[in-house]
């Protein structure tokens, strides 16, 4: 496969996630589903510091059609993914948000108005977390919202398609990766465009 | 013939560190000696997955402290076993003592480092300080600045290091988390091709030394002054300069087997015509062709000149550089080297090569990324601005960043 010339030559995407909730995971499996799309170069970097159970851990992946030399941080993200709506109350966050030229997708029913991010930007939100408890996608009794956030960032983006996603989750999972892939889908679905 | 072949590599994602050890496994290692330390850990994990799952086939032994992991190895290389480790940053300085016992030895082991700061304060984030400050240990010192390079390097290191004529220790190094934990894809060739690039290990341990119980000698006795320590010396010197041939030989046999050309000690990228070449080391050399590509397209001529090995040390190569015509030159070092001619250790050891030439060269030293401080392409095109400025104004910058004759780029606090 190859990609479209209608793709970017290089996208930066951040993974906004809490300890446990497998964005680290999220972010290397979009790797390689971008890779199996036919990007000539990836590269997932995951933030490492004191990880610990609920608190908040980002993940940066560069997709590009040209070799990836750099080894600096990802300070402009072309896609923001939020597994959390709640953690849009952390201002590390908030500020690491671009205020434009950025698509934002968030994890929720129903998006809080408050939501201090910029009118800028595109906002899009799905719901990751009866998704996973729907179909039993749970670790300890905690939704996972870490697969089925990779098919709204599919509708949102067009970065990587489906059919990509597929393959990498069996590549993953083998036969296991049924009730992911249902996930994904369900999600493709049901992202919608809130700004 | 040579597309085919590659056709059959089996690409994965993965990370720097599972680059080593994958390294490791192709290359058939039979003895693997490990102690946990930040950020090298998962490359030991990995391959105690692969010795677990009966994917290789190798004694994995492990010990109390990073001292131990290479008094193990000592003795297991000293039997004549493929031997590795890998470690990073405190861990590598607990293991000082027993590198130079290695490389006295004249024992071929492997160790793959994932650099880190110094504490205090903790820092295990990139900095090469802790290879940088045994650097003089008599092991060869090669720098991986891509995850493919980690894999294909350690491959190379034991066609060199084994080679009698360099029985020399090997160390692998890259930066800690930037390449350590990143992943990227990495072509793993056919295990069967692999083993016809490897050496054969002997029979019967190396040629010069062989631990063997049914035939007990003693090793490393002690000897008086007018015996042949001094000429030991010596020969560990004298071989570490030696190796360069064997390492251009291997690169070039490594680029017949697998396609991959790493050129020699050194990569220049856009040096051919460039009027000011930056000097570096590393993963974030690599990334500065990035700076070099974006100054190039505004018509400014700048090179890059990426040192792959520090020990032995390119000296023919700078010198030829020096003698090319080429007026500023910037030194960067990824570490520190307090109170040394620059503060930084490698750009003192390229200036003390520049008797070598006539021709006068502006050279500013740099130091950047220390314990992990992220430098943007952005930044390093920023210090390519200075190198143009040396050369447009003939004079030198001063602003806050400029200390003791060095820039140490993002520097906060001042004097």
């Amino acid at each position: 496969m190859t990609t479209g010339s209608t793709k970017p030559a290089k996208s930066e995407i951040t993974f906004f996630s809490r300890g446990g909730q497998g964005g680290i995971t999220s972010c290397q499996i979009l790797a390689e589903a971008a890779y199996i799309e036919g990007y000539k170069d990836v590269m997932s970097i995951p933030q490492i510091g004191a990880e610990r159970r609920g608190a908040p851990i980002r993940a940066f992946l560069i997709i590009s059609q040209n070799i990836i030399r750099t080894v600096s941080a990802v300070t402009k993200p072309d896609v923001v993914l939020v597994f959390d709506e709640a953690m849009l109350k952390l201002p590390p966050i908030i500020n690491a948000i671009p205020r434009k030229n950025c698509k934002v997708l968030v994890n929720t029913k129903k998006l809080n108005k408050e939501t201090p991010l910029s009118d800028e930007i595109e906002i899009y939100t799905f719901p990751g977390t009866s998704i996973a408890m729907n179909l039993g996608l749970t670790l300890e009794g905690l939704p996972l919202v870490n697969v089925p956030i990779l098919g709204a960032f599919s509708k949102l983006t067009g970065l990587v398609s489906m059919e990509s996603i597929e393959k990498s989750l069996q590549n993953k999972w083998s036969e296991k990766a049924e009730k992911n892939i249902k996930s994904i889908h369900m999600a493709f679905d049901k992202t919608i465009k809130v700004n | 013939m040579m597309k085919t072949e590659q056709e059959k590599e089996n690409i994965l994602i993965m990370s720097g560190n599972y680059a080593a050890a994958w390294g490791a496994k192709c290359s058939n290692v039979n003895v693997i000696s490990a102690y946990p330390i930040t950020p090298q850990t998962t490359v030991v994990e990995k391959l105690s997955d692969f010795v677990d799952n009966k994917e290789l086939d190798a004694k994995y032994i492990r010990v109390e402290s990073e001292h131990s992991v290479m008094a193990a190895l000592v003795g297991s290389s000293m039997t004549g076993a493929r031997s590795f480790s890998a470690t990073s940053g405190q861990g590598l300085l607990y293991m000082a003592e027993m590198l130079h016992w290695v490389s006295s030895s004249r024992l071929p082991i492997v160790t793959t480092i994932a650099s880190r700061g110094i504490a205090p304060p903790w820092n295990i984030w990139a900095d090469y300080t802790d290879i940088l400050s045994i650097r003089d240990c008599g092991w060869i010192i090669q720098f991986a600045s891509t995850h493919q390079e980690i894999f294909d390097s350690i491959l190379m290191a034991y066609k060199i290091a084994e080679n009698p004529e360099v029985s020399l220790p090997y160390f692998v190094v890259y930066s800690g988390f930037s390449q350590s934990h990143t992943s990227k894809p990495v072509s793993i060739p056919e295990q069967q091709r692999i083993n016809k690039f490897l050496p054969i290990l002997p029979e019967d341990g190396w040629g010069h030394l062989n631990l063997n119980p049914d035939k007990p000698v003693t090793f490393g006795n002690l000897v008086m002054p007018e015996q042949e320590y001094l000429d030991f010396r010596f020969m560990i010197h004298d071989s570490m300069v030696k190796s360069k041939k064997n390492i251009h030989d291997t690169i070039n046999l490594f680029n017949q087997s697998f396609g991959r050309d790493y050129g020699g000690l050194v990569e220049k990228y856009m040096c051919d015509d460039a009027e000011v070449i930056l000097i570096s080391y590393g993963g974030l050399a690599e990334q500065s062709k990035d700076a070099v590509d974006k100054l190039r397209d505004q018509g400014n001529k700048v090179g890059l000149f990426k040192l792959r090995y520090i020990r032995p040390f390119p000296n023919e190569e700078l010198i030829e550089l020096f003698n090319s015509g080429i007026k500023v030159i910037g030194v960067v070092d990824q570490g520190t080297a307090f109170g040394n001619p620059t503060g930084g250790p490698i750009s003192t050891e390229v200036m003390s090569l520049l008797n070598h030439t006539k021709n006068r060269i502006d050279v500013l030293p740099c130091i950047w990324g220390i314990g992990g401080r992220n430098v943007s392409v952005d930044d390093q095109i920023g210090l390519f601005e200075k190198l143009l400025y040396i050369k447009n104004n003939n004079e030198y910058p001063t602003d806050e960043t400029c200390q003791h004759g060095t820039v140490w780029m993002g520097l906060k606090t001042g004097i």
